[in-house]
């Protein structure tokens, strides 16, 4: 159980991790646009928000294996840092694009029901 | 000698099939080098920082001990993964060269890997060498991105 707890709030710092490359670095490449469905005349003039944001998700990446590198006593790390992920998809969910309930608030919440479980 | 020329192929049948793989052998080498590195890094991880430098620092004289065993923790989990994406490949690469040169230096004079020797850090090392020559290449994220160290 808590091996699984472990791997799921891994998978989600990776996730952020991910979000981080493409949004830092994929933004205006042919990925970053398919990703997220945006115009390349888009993608240039947000260049620069989408890179501060990327960078966000990064803390968020560091967070989770923060809490993890402490293990049980990094509980309250995991709690926090997920329950950040769950709020930001949610909103995203709502004020961006529906995707993202999929993409970011499932995956965090699935590891923060586990957190709490285990 | 030519080192770009390609010898003659005995059934030179198998050309296409050997030009379609050959773009593929570099991810494979990177993935396997790449993501055979996590389990050494998971564990590191949940023991944590402290224990981390106590196994693998302190004890053979390492200092400083818990900041190395972050840098150790990063490489072999986010530097495994980077490596077999493809992603900031030569920096993580070279980074992981270097880890891998002292641990090897730290298992001398033994070879064996089960003495334990400096066999198998020294194979992975002069692997992730050649990687950090090459850089991301086919299949690689640094490709997506189009610029590399």
């Amino acid at each position: 159980m808590t091996t699984i707890t472990n791997v799921a709030v891994a998978l989600v710092a990776a996730l952020h991790f991910g979000f981080l490359v493409l949004e830092m670095f994929l933004w205006t490449r042919p990925v970053g646009l398919r990703t997220f469905g945006t115009t390349p005349d888009f993608a240039r003039a947000s260049k620069a928000l989408a890179a501060n944001q990327g960078l966000y998700n990064g803390f968020i990446a560091a967070g989770l294996g923060w809490g993890l590198a402490l293990g049980g006593a990094g509980t309250s790390i995991k709690i926090f840092f997920l329950g950040c992920v769950v709020i930001a998809g949610v909103f995203g969910g709502f004020t961006a694009s529906r995707k993202i309930l999929w993409a970011q608030a499932l995956p965090g919440a699935v590891a923060l029901a586990l957190v709490l479980l285990a | 000698m030519d080192a770009q020329n390609e010898p003659r192929l005995l059934f030179p049948r198998l050309k296409p099939f050997y030009d379609w793989v050959a773009p593929l052998t570099w991810p494979l080498i990177r993935l396997t080098v790449g993501l055979m590195i996590i389990p050494h890094g998971w564990p590191k991880l949940m023991m944590g920082v402290g224990a981390t430098a106590q196994m693998a620092l302190v004890k053979r004289g390492i200092a400083p001990a818990e900041p190395l065993a972050v840098v150790l923790i990063i490489l072999e989990t986010v530097g495994g993964l980077c490596v077999a994406l493809g992603l900031f490949t030569r920096f993580f690469a070279a980074a992981i060269t270097i880890e891998m040169a002292v641990i090897a230096y730290h298992h001398l004079p033994k070879f064996g890997w089960t003495g334990p020797g400096y066999e198998y850090p020294m194979m992975w090392g002069l692997i992730m060498f050649a990687v950090a020559l090459r850089g991301g290449g086919p299949w690689s994220l640094d490709r997506k991105i189009g610029w590399q160290l």
